[in-house]
């Protein structure tokens, strides 16, 4: 189960500090008893100097048997001097004070470390054992110091700690939680604007803030998408418009034939004259719906092309076949330059005989009478390209990069007259696509045109038979 | 009447314009946007069927030149664009209404009638000056009760004057409006006419509503001379 965002930032939060918190809990504890128990150590330390300087002097002066007054006079006179036993080599004290005898500090042994702890009576001592040599004999220092109220201290930070951390983290946790709400809420305002932009008014735009930051991105990619959902969107809806149009403009002047012709009697020539007009107007529309038909289809993905190793030069013959028809009609001159050998690619056979009869098609129409229409086909670098070449009318360098546009036509009047809605080419650029290629045109006006369409011949479909 | 014609489509102008004729209307064709507005300026026309979608100057655009110069011919609009905003744009920008295709041609004449009245202050459907009635729709013509036969170009003829009674027309405005550009006019046909219509519709009356202006034209008003 994710939890949702804000609980994770703040359980990462959490965790992070906790850590961080007890390590510096723990560290600030043993660092404050070092610390107390350093300064306790130094001030024994000095203490038992002290002593060793006193019974140095008393040895020296040959005033040995003095030495346990001497020492009580030393302990009595200094603070502090409560906590001190001195002992000889043989097990005697020198001297204990009244405080030590009543801990009962046991003599250090030959392996007492320096510093020892000794509970005395409930009473946490700390104590120095300082073995010195004076005059040829051992005697053995030490100097204690109560801890009880250092170590109280200790606990009552220990305890200090252990209720502060938990509600510092808890604290720490609550405004985390807040601090990522604020974070996320501008998130939030582009979620509620987001979802109020719909089809009809995809030209609305977020707000973009100036931070440089995430937000700021993401409010600008947002806006990017949009823009480009709204270009889409427009092409689609003038896609609708341009095809009613030209679906309506046939249709009117089919009903307006017709209704004229019945309003009045008419010769039986008259009527056999507007029948075969309003035929000749019904073939027209019919190709156009079935050229809407077939790219309502390609749009929607359900034009569905069955692939299978073609042989592309028998296809472009086939195209060829129809167009010298084409041709010969209008007294074009027309010249098919296909190898006799095969030429194998992976397409839909159908398809590509559509788009080579778009182009020579269009060739033919564009091409005025005496004019050349020259189709080839050659295979260059792992691609089979074939070209339409024409001696018509061209295309000028404006309407050169719309010409694969649907509706699309570079002199409206013309190519109304000679039948053509602007869908052709559009039509021929999809199958090319669909079959990984790619289509060219290079052209100027008077000069004629030739398109050119590059197929990738897939190694998988370069069978021999 | 003279009805001018502005559709770039070859086929449905040709239709319109065969159509009208039929029912004894003048037509000009006009295929772009630039010639509609020379025609519409240089002649006068009792409608003008406007089509929206035109190569270079657009069937809007068209209609708000006419409006912003100042030409009252009233604007039948007949276009493929259905949509609200394209309706709306289009009475805005001054045409006096709008019809989309495919149409009933039956409907398109009677909105052309419809459109032509509201050229005229006061908007009867029938032409009358004194007690000459011309009915645009029925084609009848009387006066005095009487009904009175015109042939097609008489009918035009006089139609054309009844429309813009009291006004005096140049000669040129008349042929040009009332014949076809196609027609053989001579320099008296328009005379001739003049003259036949003035015995079927003046000849019998005491007050002669068909004037000629010398030097300009002629004019069809009431309380013409009498004779």
């Amino acid at each position: 189960m994710t939890l949702p965002i804000r609980l994770r930032l703040t359980a990462w939060y959490f965790a992070i500090l906790a850590v961080v918190l007890c390590a510096f809990g723990v560290s600030a504890y043993i660092e404050m008893r070092h610390s107390i128990r350093k300064t306790v150590d130094e001030e024994l330390q000095i203490r038992a100097e002290g002593v060793h300087q006193l019974i140095v002097r008393v040895i020296q002066r040959g005033q040995k048997e003095d030495l346990p007054d001497g020492l009580r006079e030393h302990t009595e006179l200094r603070q502090g001097g409560a906590l001190l036993q001195v002992s000889d080599e043989q097990g005697n004290w020198l001297y204990r004070s009244t405080v030590m005898s009543d801990y009962g500090v046991p003599r250090p042994s030959s392996n007492t470390r320096r510093i020892t702890e000794y509970l005395g009576k409930e009473v946490p001592l700390r104590i120095w054992n300082e073995k010195v040599s004076v005059g040829g004999e051992s005697y053995f220092i030490q100097s204690a110091f109560e801890m009880d109220d250092f170590y109280e201290a200790l606990d009552h930070f220990e305890l200090m700690l252990y209720i502060s951390i938990p509600t510092l983290l808890l604290c720490a946790a609550g405004g985390g939680y807040w601090i990522s709400t604020r974070a996320l809420s501008p998130v939030d305002q582009i979620t509620q604007t987001a979802r109020t932009i719909s089809a009809q008014n995809l030209s609305s735009r977020l707000l973009v803030p100036d931070t440089g930051d995430e937000l700021q991105r993401l409010s600008e990619t947002l806006n990017g998408m949009l823009e480009r959902l709204e270009a889409a969107f427009k092409k689609i809806t003038q896609f609708t418009a341009d095809a009613s149009h030209e679906l309506r403009t046939p249709v009117a002047v089919m009903r307006t034939r017709a209704e004229l012709s019945l309003r009045k009697a008419r010769s039986p020539e008259e009527y056999r004259e507007v029948i075969a007009e309003v035929l000749a107007e019904l073939e027209k529309t019919s190709a156009l719906i079935e050229q809407l038909m077939f790219l309502a289809r390609a749009d929607s993905g359900a034009e569905t092309l069955h692939f299978t190793p073609t042989n592309v030069a028998e296809v472009l013959h086939e195209a060829c076949h129809q167009g010298s028809a084409l041709a010969e009609a209008k007294q074009i001159g027309f010249k098919e330059q296909i190898p006799s050998d095969s030429l194998w690619i992976l397409g839909d056979a159908s398809s590509l005989r559509r788009l080579f009869l778009i182009l020579i098609d269009n060739a033919v129409k564009y091409t005025p009478a005496n004019g050349r229409v020259e189709v080839s086909l050659q295979r260059n670098d792992g691609f089979a390209v074939a070209e339409v070449r024409d001696t018509g009318i061209g295309i000028a360098e404006a309407d050169l990069p719309n010409v694969f546009e649907r509706f699309y036509r570079a002199d409206k009047a013309r190519t109304r007259e000679l039948g053509g809605v602007g869908l052709g080419l559009s039509i021929g650029r999809w199958i090319t696509e669909v079959h990984a290629g790619t289509i060219e045109v290079h052209s100027a006006p008077g000069s004629g045109s030739i398109f050119q369409i590059r197929l990738p011949i897939s190694s998988s479909a370069n069978i021999n038979t | 009447m003279h009805v001018l014609i502005v559709e770039d489509e070859k086929k449905m102008a040709e239709l319109l314009k065969k159509g009208l004729e039929e029912e004894n209307h003048s037509v000009s064709l006009a295929f772009d946007g630039r010639d509609a507005l020379e025609l519409a300026q240089a002649l006068e026309y009792d409608a003008i069927v406007l089509d929206l979608m035109l190569p270079g100057i657009d069937g809007y655009e068209v209609a708000r030149r006419l409006r912003k110069g100042g030409n009252k011919t009233p604007i039948l609009v007949l276009t493929a664009r259905d949509t609200v905003p394209d309706v709306v744009k289009g009475l805005d920008l001054g045409a006096d209404d709008y019809m989309t295709k495919p149409f009933s041609f039956e409907e398109f004449l009677a909105r052309l009638r419809s459109v032509s009245r509201r050229g005229s202050a006061d908007r009867p459907t029938v032409l009358q000056v004194g007690d000459l009635i011309l009915n645009p729709a029925t084609h009848v013509v009387t006066r005095h009760g009487e009904e009175i036969s015109l042939s097609r170009t008489e009918f035009r003829l006089l139609e054309f004057l009844m429309r813009r009674a009291g006004r005096v027309i140049p000669r040129n405005t008349i042929v040009h409006s009332v014949w076809d550009s196609n027609d053989d006019v001579e320099e008296n046909t328009l005379d001739a006419f003049i003259s036949l219509l003035r015995s079927k519709v003046d000849r019998d009356h005491k007050v002669k509503l068909i004037q000629t202006i010398r030097g300009t034209g002629y004019t069809i008003r009431e309380g013409g001379k009498a004779s």
